[in-house]
C-alpha cells in the first residue's frame, strides 16, 4: 500500500479549490450537496431556506479552503459551515416568514403518539417520532445515523462536549422508546 | 449535562450503540460495547433497535429531495462571486503533453532535450557565421534579442509571468516543439543581455537559457 494522497480524495479537492480550481468545487458540490441540503433543510425545515444555505456553504469553501488545515474531515467542515448558517438565518426569520408547508409539518407534529400509531406502521411511526425529537435531540440523531458522524465530530459541528453527544443521544433514544410503548410498540429499552 | 446523567452502565452503552453502529467507536468504548454485545441478549435487541431508528432516520433524511438544478445554480453563484472562468492555469509539463498529445510524457521531455540541442547546435552555427536573419514563427519583432528558454515542469504560468516581469523580460513565442519559449530581453549591449540572461537562469522557474540573438548581431 502506497502512502501517497489520493488525488480525488475530499481533502486534495479542497486544496485544488484553494489554488482557485473551480472544477474541484463543483466535485465536491456534487459529492456533498445532497447531505448539506437534506442537514440545512432538517435544521430549518424550510426548502428555500436550505438551497439558499447549502449554496453558501459552497462559496464560503471557495472563499475559505486556503486556509483549510484538514483537522476534520471535509465532510464535517461542511456540515459545521452548514449548522453556522442555518443558525444565523433561523435568528432572522420570524414568525410571519414560516412557510405553509412548515405549518403543515407542525400541524403533523401535533398528533399525540396513539394517533400517529393509527395511521403507520412501526418503521412509519418511528420516521415519525424521529421528526418530532426537539432540534437538539434530532441533530444528534440525524449526524450518527444519516451523516455517520462519530461523537468527537458532532461534538465539533454542535460545539459541545463530547459527553453531551452521548447524553443527548441517551435522552434521544429513550424518547424514541417512549413514544413507541405509548404507540403500542414493543421496546426493550427503555 | 454529562455522563454522570446515566443511571447505570446499560444506559451509558445504549448511547454508544449507533456509533457503534455507524462504525465510529473505537478503544475502550468498543471494546466494552462488544463485550456487552457478546454476553447480554438484551444487548443485541437493543442493537436490533438502533438499526431500526438507522433506518427511519435514513429513510426520512432521503425523502428529502434537492432541487435538480442545483449545481447549475450554484455554478452562476459562483461566477457571480469569482468572475468569469479563464482556462485553467496549465503547468508546462501539462502544455508540454498537450502539444505531443500522442507522446508519452517521459518522451516529450526526451523530444525537448533533442530540439534544445538542435537550437543549440543552430545558436552557435548563427554566431560562428554572422547570420543576422534568424526567425522563428511567430515572430514579429525580428530585431530585438532575444533567448530561448525552458521552464520547470512544475512552474505555473502565473509562477513564470512573475520571474520573467521582475527581470523586465516577456515571452514572445511558444511554446515551440520541445517546450521552449523565446524570451525577449530588453539589453542594448552584449554585457546588458549576458546579465539578464545569468539572472533568469538563476530563477526557481527556469531550467535552461540558450542565448538567441544578442544586441547588435
Amino acid at each position: 500500500m502506497s502512502g501517497a494522497p489520493d488525488p480525488a480524495s475530499d481533502a486534495a479537492l479542497v486544496a485544488r479549490v484553494g489554488r482557485g480550481d473551480r472544477a474541484a468545487l463543483r466535485l465536491l458540490f456534487m459529492r456533498h450537496h445532497a447531505r448539506v441540503f437534506r442537514f440545512v433543510m432538517r435544521q430549518t425545515g424550510s426548502e428555500t431556506m436550505a438551497d439558499d444555505i447549502a449554496n453558501e456553504v459552497f462559496l464560503e469553501v471557495w472563499r475559505q479552503a486556503p486556509r483549510f488545515e484538514g483537522r476534520s474531515q471535509v465532510s464535517t467542515w461542511l456540515i459545521g459551515i452548514a449548522r453556522f448558517k442555518a443558525l444565523s438565518a433561523l435568528r432572522k426569520r420570524t414568525e410571519s416568514a414560516l412557510e405553509e408547508g412548515q405549518a403543515e409539518a407542525m400541524a403533523d407534529s401535533a398528533d399525540t403518539p396513539e394517533v400517529l400509531a393509527m395511521k403507520d406502521d412501526k418503521a412509519s411511526a418511528l420516521r415519525r417520532f424521529v421528526d418530532m425529537l426537539s432540534e437538539e435531540h434530532r441533530v444528534v440523531v440525524d449526524l450518527a445515523y444519516y451523516h455517520g458522524k462519530s461523537v468527537t465530530e458532532i461534538g465539533e459541528i454542535l460545539a459541545v462536549p463530547v459527553a453531551t453527544v452521548k447524553t443527548r443521544m441517551f435522552y434521544a433514544r429513550k424518547k424514541l422508546g417512549e413514544a413507541l410503548q405509548a404507540s403500542g410498540y414493543d421496546r426493550g429499552w427503555p | 449535562m454529562s455522563e454522570n446523567a446515566f443511571a447505570n452502565r446499560r444506559d451509558r452503552l445504549e448511547a454508544l450503540l449507533p456509533f457503534f453502529l455507524n462504525g465510529t467507536l473505537s478503544g475502550a468504548e468498543l471494546h466494552e460495547v462488544e463485550e456487552w454485545l457478546a454476553s447480554d441478549p438484551e444487548a443485541m435487541a437493543s442493537l436490533a433497535e438502533v438499526e431500526s431508528e438507522y433506518s427511519a432516520t435514513t429513510a426520512g433524511n432521503e425523502a428529502i429531495r434537492p432541487p435538480a438544478d442545483a449545481l447549475a445554480r450554484f455554478s452562476r453563484a459562483l461566477e457571480r462571486e469569482a468572475g468569469p472562468e479563464r482556462a485553467a492555469r496549465l503547468s508546462l509539463r501539462e502544455r508540454l503533453t498537450r502539444l505531443m498529445p500522442s507522446m508519452p510524457v517521459q518522451a516529450a521531455w526526451v523530444a525537448a532535450g533533442l530540439a534544445l540541442a538542435i537550437l543549440v547546435g543552430q545558436t552557435v552555427w548563427i554566431n560562428l557565421n554572422g547570420n543576422e536573419h534568424y526567425s522563428v514563427a511567430g515572430a514579429d519583432r525580428e530585431d530585438a534579442p532575444f533567448a530561448f528558454v525552458t521552464f520547470k515542469g512544475d512552474a505555473s504560468m502565473a509562477d513564470v509571468s512573475a520571474a520573467l516581469g521582475e527581470l523586465g523580460l516577456e515571452i514572445d513565442a511558444g511554446p515551440l516543439p520541445g517546450g521552449l519559449y523565446r524570451v525577449l530581453v530588453s539589453a542594448e549591449t552584449v554585457a546588458q543581455y549576458d546579465e539578464i540572461a545569468a539572472a533568469l537562469e538563476k530563477t526557481d522557474v527556469v531550467e535552461t537559457v540558450v542565448t538567441g540573438r544578442k544586441p547588435g548581431s
